[in-house]
Order: structure tokens, then sequence, then C-alpha cells
């Protein structure tokens, strides 16, 4: 097979793989954001009853 | 009601307090600690060491020329994939020794993420086929064949937790699933070494693979392997702070334990029937911040 023509192949196997587990990194990210805003949401709303209180 | 409408305060005050909290480096919050960003360094360059010993270290194989370095990709892939599965197959047997949810977790972390990199095997290993033989699939290819197998085989894993609605017999079932075809795994795979059709090319077990090329094999499974750690510990410990955040608002709102809603997912505090305490851990009185996921 050409080199020009593996190159194509080897790359798109390998982008694709990357492609796939970056994918997955970026959705368990925003997760994980909406977990530690939703955690700092907590947070505020534990200071202010306990402000009143 | 949303937890910001029950807000004293206020939504600006909440606002304020969030971007002072954000200006003090030592109050920043991070779900994952310190071992964790270590493994993801680490698994970062491992990762550009094992390309880079394929792509610039690695001689050129005879046959197949260029082609041949999908296969410091496809091959590590696919035997952490299996590992992963038999390794869920361990948890499921833990979960079912011990009755701890948290294995059961584990069980079910390890086979999505087996599921992912499964996902990973096929894709690669159609376009090195379609290089190598002209074919993206070859229905005759015994090592192809079982794989995906295996990996439609696991695709109904889920199916299978979300179609029990009680989270212990959920529990019970997946484990008792994950140990079969955990067991089926290895089988399969000494089933297909021994078939006669050697079409699938062999280079591993024997004295076939040059010394550099094993070295360079060697380094993208390690590689790999750290890869699925870290995203195994990453979407652990995001399910566990999850879990734990679900536990914190029921604490501070003084709600009961709201109706699970139908999930395939496992349910932490399912078999302790207590929200404060489940699983043997401490009473969750603050979130566990920078705390890892077992």
């Amino acid at each position: 097979m050409p080199l020009k023509e593996a190159v194509g192949y080897v790359a798109a196997a390998y982008i694709a793989v990357f492609l796939i587990v970056l994918i997955y990194v970026a959705i368990m990210s925003v997760r994980v954001r909406r977990v530690e805003r939703e955690l700092a949401d907590l947070r505020d709303s534990a200071d202010a009853r306990e402000e009143a209180s | 009601m949303s937890t910001s409408s029950r807000q004293p305060a206020g939504s600006t005050e909440m606002r304020r307090r969030r971007d002072e909290r954000s200006r003090q480096p030592d109050r920043r919050q991070t779900l994952y600690g310190g071992s964790l960003r270590t493994l993801a360094i680490a698994t970062v360059v491992m990762i550009g060491l094992a390309l880079g010993l394929a792509f610039f270290y690695a001689p050129e194989e005879a046959t197949e020329g260029f082609l041949q370095r999908i296969f410091y990709l496809h091959v590590p892939l696919a035997i952490v994939c299996l590992a992963g599965f038999v390794a869920a197959g361990a948890m499921a047997i833990m979960h079912l020794r011990t009755r701890d949810p948290r294995w059961d977790l584990r069980s079910y972390v390890a086979i999505h993420m087996s599921l992912i990199f499964g996902i990973g095997v096929l894709i690669c290993g159609s376009i090195w086929a379609k290089g190598s033989w002209g074919h993206w699939w070859v229905w005759s290819e015994p090592t192809l064949v079982s794989f995906l197998i295996i990996i439609l085989l696991y695709a109904t894993y889920q199916p299978l937790r979300f179609s029990i609605e009680d989270p212990e017999r959920q529990a019970r079932y997946a484990s008792v699933f994950a140990i079969t075809a955990g067991a089926f795994v290895p089988l399969n795979f000494i089933a297909v070494r021994l078939s006669t059709a050697y079409l699938h090319p062999r280079v591993l077990g024997s004295s076939k693979l040059p010394g550099p090329m094993a070295f360079t094999f060697l380094i993208s499974l390690i590689a790999f392997a750290l890869l699925y750690i870290t995203l195994w510990r990453f979407e652990m410990t995001a399910k566990h702070a999850r879990w734990q955040l679900k536990a914190l608002r029921r604490k501070l709102s003084g709600e009961e334990i709201p109706a699970r809603r139908r999930s395939a997912e496992p349910e932490l505090g399912a078999s302790s029937g207590s929200s404060s305490a489940p699983l043997g851990e401490p009473a969750l009185t603050t979130p566990m911040i920078g705390r890892q996921a077992p």
C-alpha cells in the first residue's frame, strides 16, 4: 500500500479512538461541573441558614 | 422548588459568595483529589510516549508497512477492554459476597468503560481491516465476530438493569450477568485461539515480534491500561459526588427519601434504607470534597 494511503488509514484510526475518549471526557466534565455548581449553591444555602439562625 | 429559590439571601448574594469563594485559592472546590490528577498526568505522559514510540521508534513492518502502526492502538485497546470486562466480573463477585452496593457501582462503571473502549476497538479494527484486507468487516474471521459477540452481549447489560425496578434485585441480577459474561470472555478468547482458521494476524505469544516492536507494544498497553483506570476513577468520583450531593440536598431540605426514579444506574443508598449514613460510611454532614471514590 502506498505510504500516503496508509497514513490516511492510520490517522483515521487514531483520531477516531481519541475522539471517542475526548467526547466521553467532555460529557463527564460537564456533569462534574454541574455537581460542583450545585454543591456551591447548597453550601451557600447552608451558610445563609446558619446566619439566619 | 429549586435550591436557588429557597435561598433567603437571594440569588445576588449567592453569586457574590460564589465569586468570593472562587477568588480564594485554598477554598477552590474540585471533586477530585490529587491522586486522580497525578494519575491523569501519568496517563497523558504515557500516551504521548506510546504515540512517539509507535511513530518514530518502532520499525516498519515488512508486509503491511506504515499501516501496521494501527497495531499499537488496536491490540492494547482490545486487551484492556476485555480485561475490564473480566475485572467487572470479579467486582460483581465481591458484590455478591459482601452485598456492598459500592462493588456493584464499580462493576457497572468498569463495564461502561469497557464498552466505550470496545467501540473504539471495533472502529479502529474496521479501519485496519479496510486498509489491510480491503473490507470493513469480514464475517468469516472468528476474532472479529467473537469480539462483536462480546460487545453485543455487554450491550444488553444496561437494558437488563433498566428492566428491573427494585434496586437490590437489579444489583444482584446485574452482578450475576457480569460474572457469567466475565467468565465468557476468556473462554471465548481460548476458543477462538484453538479454532483452525488462523486468518487474524498472530503476533503475540510467538517469537515473531522483534524487540523494539515488543517494547512499543508494552508501553502502549501500559498507556491504555492507565487511561482505563483514570477514566474509571473519574467516573466513580463523579457518580459518588452526585450521590453525596443528592443525600446532602435531602438532609438540608429535611425531605423524606423520594421514590426512586427508574434507572439503570446503581443506587448507592439502596440497601441501607437510610439517607444519612449508608454503606457504613460516616454520616453525611458535609460534602466530602476531594475525597476519592473508592
